[in-house]
């Protein structure tokens, strides 16, 4: 089975086999339209990547590598949040620091599930919350001048879901 | 990664696509948490300015709050009371949010009849609009004839239930809005007008909504040209087929029509006419369909669809289908049934099993059997190892218990109901169910239900009530901890009906 090795920003080397570094959008153009030889025995770098995160990464990609092209939803399923697989859940039960460097490291590699199931993750963190539990769930400074939040509640009142 | 990675340090796209997973609700807290997040949750293209002039004393909160905001909407719904001196305070809001306004609805009160110079100050504001929608009302001209209208050259979307297709003083919509490709018209029989706008549009429609006010207009349109047409709904209620001529002329019209993906037929349909369209219009993806009885052929015709997706069957008299004579259709996956009359339950639940194997929605709405209790029928149609979504809507009926004992399917997560008592106190305790989702509309409740509910219903992610008051809310989100409690003022489901 064919490796290739990749470098983090830290200046740690993984070997990692192909088809699973091939989860990665970024690698795979890498390999396949730019030409990169994996054989050449030298590493890719992903300046953008640090060691414990890429390793988290590979976990899910080795975990997933076998999944299908998922189906192409419509719009009232996309917006499901219910529908993360048990070991996806398991797999970002870790702190948010982690989660968000795990999702600015899939948006870099360009790991479209991943990025999914992440958005999905904190989606599911945001929903039924207040503004205020919001901001102290996630530590956002409330930037608004005094006043503001009010108003925007009051014009709030306002807004509907457009019915198709 | 000397500095902690925090939320604020996802791209922009990303926060988008977290918000796209949020409801009305949800979006509304998160405009209220910073600038950053209320300006990113605000580009939702689902977002809508509801302004309704229908409740006292809302126009000065319109006035000192709308005609201040920043947020570029993209979407207008408006109603009008009986009060029409707010006209002018609707076309300030349409100044004022005109750069992004792409989709207008006015609902007028069709009592209170509307300027034609309130149209003329729209067509003046509205430039950039795509969909304009104006419901039942009468519009009346007392301008002298000095109307100025200006076309509305981006609009691809109109509906007008209305007399503007009639408009005074040598002013003709075909002009006013050049460019449609869907057109929403009610046709009667006292005007010639809109079969001409339908003559001149046909050719370039791609959606076509015509409700028959009489229905001796039905032959004249089915008669017409519509090449490009990928969406109609036909509400002729009173059409009866008679002849064999007319049934050769609707035959007719699907064969000019086999680009058709979506068909809504409120016009007793026959089952020789079903046999045409099946056969020309093989990219039907939704088909809607009221008429007198749905027979074992009707089956036949449905499955020769090999990409449908959707049937809704209305107002019908549903008899048994001969599953030999149907081969599987693994594309549908969902099957509507409203005001229908099933001859035998049981037939239909199995042949809904076998042949549609793919049924993930299941929608019964004021169901009768002849002979039989629906309910035990409807446990049988539970089978449905696919079923992920089940709506039961029977205000008039008590419900049968025992259906909680078999709603326990392997994908079911998502369950509405609506029955003429509260019956949730006795749902039998013992007995726990998958559902992640629950909607029910309860008048009568008190905190044993929820206590209940926690325990039938364990994996209970989401409850969403109707009905209920503000202290059965809160009670319910006591004691249902861990889950999302949500209030819903109307009740809405796939589609409107």
């Amino acid at each position: 089975m064919s490796t290739i090795k990749l470098e983090t920003s830290d200046g740690v080397k993984f070997t990692v086999k192909t088809q699973v570094a091939k989860c990665s959008g970024t690698i795979r153009t890498m390999l396949e339209d730019i030409g990169i030889n994996p054989q050449d025995g030298e590493a890719i770098p992903l300046s953008n990547v640090h060691s414990t995160i890429l390793q988290k990464i590979l976990v899910w990609a080795e975990h997933h590598v076998d999944d299908p092209e998922p189906p192409r939803e419509d719009a009232d399923a996309a917006k499901r949040t219910d529908d993360i697989c048990s070991w996806d859940e398991d797999f970002l039960k870790v702190d948010q620091r982690t989660l968000f460097d795990v999702m600015l490291a899939a948006n870099y590699l360009d790991m479209k599930q991943l990025i999914a199931v992440c958005c999905k993750t904190v989606a599911n963190m945001i929903k039924g919350k207040t503004a205020d539990q919001i901001r102290r769930t996630f530590n956002i400074e409330n930037d608004f001048p005094p006043g503001e939040e009010d108003k925007i509640r009051l014009r709030n009142q306002f807004c509907e879901e457009r019915s198709r | 990664m000397s500095e902690e990675t925090t939320i604020d340090d996802l791209p922009e796209e990303m926060l988008e696509t977290i918000f796209s997973h949020l409801d009305l609700e949800d979006r509304k807290s998160v405009t209220a948490v910073c600038h950053r997040w209320s300006r990113l949750a605000l580009r939702w293209s689902e977002l809508q300015l509801e302004v309704d002039f229908r409740k006292c004393g809302t126009e000065e909160s319109y006035r000192r709050t709308l005609l201040v905001s920043q947020r570029p909407y993209r979407h207008l719904v408006c109603y009008f009371g009986y009060d029409y001196a707010v006209g002018d305070l609707l076309l300030y809001i349409l100044a004022k949010f005109s750069e992004s306004l792409e989709t207008v609805k006015l609902i007028p009160n069709q009592f209170v009849p509307v300027e034609l110079s309130f149209f003329a100050s729209l067509t003046k504001l509205s430039a950039n609009l795509k969909k304009l929608h104006i419901d039942a009302c009468n519009f009346r001209d007392n301008s002298d004839g000095e109307l100025e209208f200006h076309p509305l050259n981006n609009l691809q979307d109109l509906y007008l239930e209305n007399n503007l297709l009639d408009l005074p003083g040598g002013h003709d919509i075909r002009e006013l809005t050049p460019n449609i490709t869907a057109l929403h018209v009610q046709i009667s029989y006292y005007s010639d007008r809109p079969l001409h706008v339908l003559r001149h549009f046909g050719p370039r429609l791609k959606e076509l909504e015509v409700w028959f006010l009489s229905e001796d207009r039905f032959l004249e349109v089915c008669s017409m040209e519509f090449p490009c047409l990928r969406k109609i709904n036909f509400y002729c209620v009173d059409w009866i087929f008679q002849d064999e001529d007319t049934i050769r002329m609707v035959q007719q019209f699907f064969r000019k029509s086999p680009d058709l993906r979506e068909a809504t037929l409120r016009c007793n349909m026959i089952a020789p006419i079903l046999a045409d369209l099946a056969n020309s219009c093989q990219n039907l993806s939704f088909l809607c369909l009221s008429m007198e009885t749905v027979s074992a052929d009707c089956f036949r015709w449905f499955s020769s669809l090999r990409i449908l997706k959707s049937l809704r069957l209305e107002d019908a008299t549903i008899e048994s289908p001969n599953l030999e004579q149907c081969p599987t259709l693994s594309s549908l996956r969902k099957i509507s049934l409203y005001s229908v009359k099933i001859t035998n339950a049981l037939d239909l639940n199995h042949f809904l099993c076998r042949s549609y194997p793919a049924l993930s929605v299941l929608e019964l709405i004021n169901v009768t059997t002849c002979g039989s209790f629906l309910y035990d029928q409807v446990v049988l149609s539970c089978n449905m190892a696919q079923l992920e979504r089940l709506v039961l809507i029977e205000p008039d009926k008590s419900i049968n218990l025992m259906l909680f004992e078999y709603i326990d399917l392997p994908k079911l997560r998502e369950v509405k109901l609506k029955f003429k008592e509260s019956y949730l106190a006795s749902i039998p305790v013992g007995k726990q169910l998958r559902l992640q989702h629950f909607t029910m509309e309860l008048s009568v409740v008190n905190a044993d239900t929820f206590k209940n509910l926690r325990l039938v219903l364990p994996n209970l992610k989401r409850l969403t009530l109707s009905g209920c008051s503000g202290n059965d809310l809160q009670t319910a989100r006591e004691i249902l901890t861990g889950c999302d409690v949500r209030y819903r003022r109307k009740w809405r489901f796939e589609e409107a009906f």
